[in-house]
């Protein structure tokens, strides 16, 4: 643990050396930017999170899925940019730190320590032309105006707003991008490898084309794509600001092989002091039917088995209401979703307050509700997360 | 002879007359429409432009301040956040009307609107460059004075719903043709925020100097009575290609 700690800090330290020197004056900030070179962002976040297991869960029972009660962790974060004639550079190493203890199942009483060392994100991204761009990497690869999941995107729906200081694993991809004019662009896409993803069943290679284009105040986007083993799907996106205070959206797929379609709609709207509130409907046709939520993980034949670290029945609701700068630095989101088909319900609360030119606390506490053998409540009653951010 | 050489004489005159008067008379016969196309021009409307933001907010004897560096072309907009450091990252885009919020610990860049606050006073939609001579109507114009300064007052009326403000009173300086004062009311007609704008930088354009934005004080006339100053460094005029603008690319 300790030579992986030194380790990262070796290259911290490197890049605090090659940095380049800090601009005072308004005028010349300005290059830090408009100079090709070196970027970076050096972050730490720390926290706490403690959670309460669902009772005699038929799902998971006796804590099969090695759920911890306590966790304590510590990640270093450096982000480094560098661009250099026609390349662009992007490293992304990780040092975490964490202590777990565990108060259900085999574990019981448990404690445990780990840490790792990996590089989360990086990218190597060639200007062929000003219009063509190749690209080769790692990344959380995520578009569309929705917040509940993406449905439109064939390689990972899910965009970890329930959790947004854990950051979620990239996969491999290869890219090449035509950007021929500032309406038009169009994406080849491979997905070559999980990465650091955990993908639920074996992974499957995937290419899509995305075509996005941008109109005055709306933009719609189409992706073709084939997954191997599983046929061609189409997701498509679409987002229409009607005022400067509404606007609303629609994200889907369709799945050629079930003849399955997945759909969102949305609205957002902003109010003159600056909150937003945002409402999704979302169904899924491939949503499972089963009156208890564990049967929605027996194998049926013909179907595709549901992943449940994502949404699996047929029909939800989502609601958020975002504020920024309340009491003078503090951020505050309200999230529900509501499962309407067994009427479970998960809540979160999210507070994030500034202090200092640095530092950032946050607190998320979620709370699952609803009958037994519903999704909501078959894993955890509810969860506490309070941490810091500092950034440099 | 004579009098063909004064008839040549008197034509002569009046051709060098008339081009030592002409940009008088341009000025003179400048219409109301392109005078706001001028004031939005010394707004950052123009065809690639580079420069820092510094914001800072007073309210209740607590200042908060924000750097951004900002790239703008026509009425795109890149701006990224140089300081405080916890907002190292952070993005903000405007590409064809649509406006997009990105940060390290979000996943995807987030669709926003142009009214969402920024800091204090100041919305998203006020680093952009304005684009009142399109996307408002002018249904009054006033002779006034500002400061001792001649100016025209122009009442504006959002002439589509995507604009930030329903109406703007606009004091446009007769001479500089460059904005100089605006009050922002709510759609129910209350006086929401008032600003008041300095033009001390100035860019060169087809080797033609122009005043160029400065400095802005939006002041909040409805909840409270805090300022937020927003300070402009100089322009650098600089070639921007699209995929600068282009929410792909936002994440790196």
């Amino acid at each position: 643990m300790r030579n992986r700690m030194v380790n990262f800090l070796m290259v911290l330290s490197l890049m605090l050396v090659v940095n380049i020197s800090h601009a005072d004056s308004l005028d010349e900030q300005d290059t830090a930017y408009s100079v090709p070179g070196l970027d970076y962002r050096f972050n730490v976040t720390g926290f706490v999170l403690g959670q309460e297991l669902e009772k005699s869960s038929p799902t998971n029972p006796n804590n099969i899925l090695d759920i911890p009660r306590h966790q304590a962790e510590l990640n270093f974060r450096l982000d480094l940019n560098y661009s250099i004639g026609k390349l662009d550079l992007v490293l992304k190493p990780r040092y975490e730190a964490r202590r777990l203890y565990w108060k259900d199942g085999l574990r019981s009483g448990q404690n445990k320590t780990e840490d790792e060392l990996f590089v989360h994100e990086w990218m190597a991204r060639v200007h062929l032309t000003s219009e063509l761009f190749a690209s080769l990497g790692r990344e959380d690869l995520q578009w569309g105006p929705s917040y509940l999941l993406s449905p439109s995107n064939p390689f990972n729906q899910s965009n970890g707003r329930f959790k947004p200081n854990i950051e979620i694993p990239g996969m491999d991809y290869a890219k090449i991008t035509w950007v021929p004019d500032h309406q038009w662009t169009a994406s080849l896409i491979a997905n070559t490898g999980e990465g650091r993803q955990d993908s639920f069943g074996s992974f499957s290679k995937t290419t899509a084309l995305k075509v996005d284009y941008t109109g005055n105040g709306y933009y719609i986007s189409i992706v073709p794509s084939h997954r191997e083993g599983s046929g061609n799907q189409l997701g498509w996106y679409a987002h229409w600001s009607t005022t400067d205070y509404l606007s609303l959206y629609f994200e889907g797929q369709h799945k050629e092989k079930t003849d399955d379609t997945d759909y969102l709609i949305g609205a957002r709207y902003t109010f003159e002091d600056a909150g937003t509130i945002t409402g999704e409907y979302y169904h899924q046709d491939s949503g499972c039917t089963a009156v208890q939520y564990q049967n929605c993980f027996i194998p049926m034949p013909g179907k595709d088995a549901h992943d449940p670290l994502s949404l699996v029945r047929e029909n939800y609701l989502f609601l958020q209401y975002r504020e920024n700068g309340v009491f003078e630095g503090t951020d505050v989101a309200l999230r529900w979703i509501r499962n309407l088909d067994d009427k479970s319900n998960r809540v979160m609360a999210y507070f994030e307050r500034e202090f200092g030119d640095n530092t950032q606390l946050f607190l998320n506490a979620e709370v699952y509700q609803g009958k037994q053998f519903t999704e909501f409540d078959s894993v955890l009653d509810y969860s506490m997360m309070i941490g810091f951010s500092y950034t440099q | 002879m004579n009098k063909l050489l004064t008839k040549k004489a008197i034509f002569l005159s009046a051709i060098v007359s008339s081009l030592l008067i002409a940009p008088v008379s341009v000025s003179a016969a400048i219409t109301d429409q392109q005078m706001l196309l001028k004031a939005d021009q010394a707004r950052g409307n123009l065809s690639g432009v580079v420069w820092n933001v510094a914001i800072q907010h007073e309210a209740n004897a607590r200042n908060k301040g924000m750097t951004l560096n900002v790239k703008s072309r026509g009425f795109d907009v890149l701006a990224k956040y140089l300081a405080p450091a916890r907002n190292k990252g952070n993005k903000l885009l405007m590409a064809n009307g649509n406006m997009w919020f990105y940060k390290p610990s979000l996943s995807k860049p987030v669709p926003i609107s142009r009214r969402q606050k920024l800091l204090g006073n100041a919305a998203y939609g006020d680093i952009a460059a304005t684009d009142y001579a399109n996307s408002y109507k002018i249904s009054k114009v006033e002779d006034t004075t500002v400061s001792g300064e001649a100016c025209k007052k122009f009442r504006l009326v959002s002439n589509n719903k995507k604009n930030t403000y329903d109406l703007i009173d606009y004091w446009v300086s007769s001479q500089r043709h460059i904005a100089v004062k605006a009050h922002y009311y709510t759609v129910s007609g209350k006086l929401f925020k008032t600003a008041i704008m300095e033009h001390n930088n100035s860019v060169t354009i087809n080797d033609v100097s122009q005043p160029f934005i400065s400095k802005i004080v939006i002041s909040d006339t409805l909840v409270s009575k805090s300022k937020t100053i927003m300070k402009f460094s100089k322009a650098k005029i600089r070639k921007i290609n699209d995929y600068e603008f282009n929410v792909s690319f936002l994440r790196r």
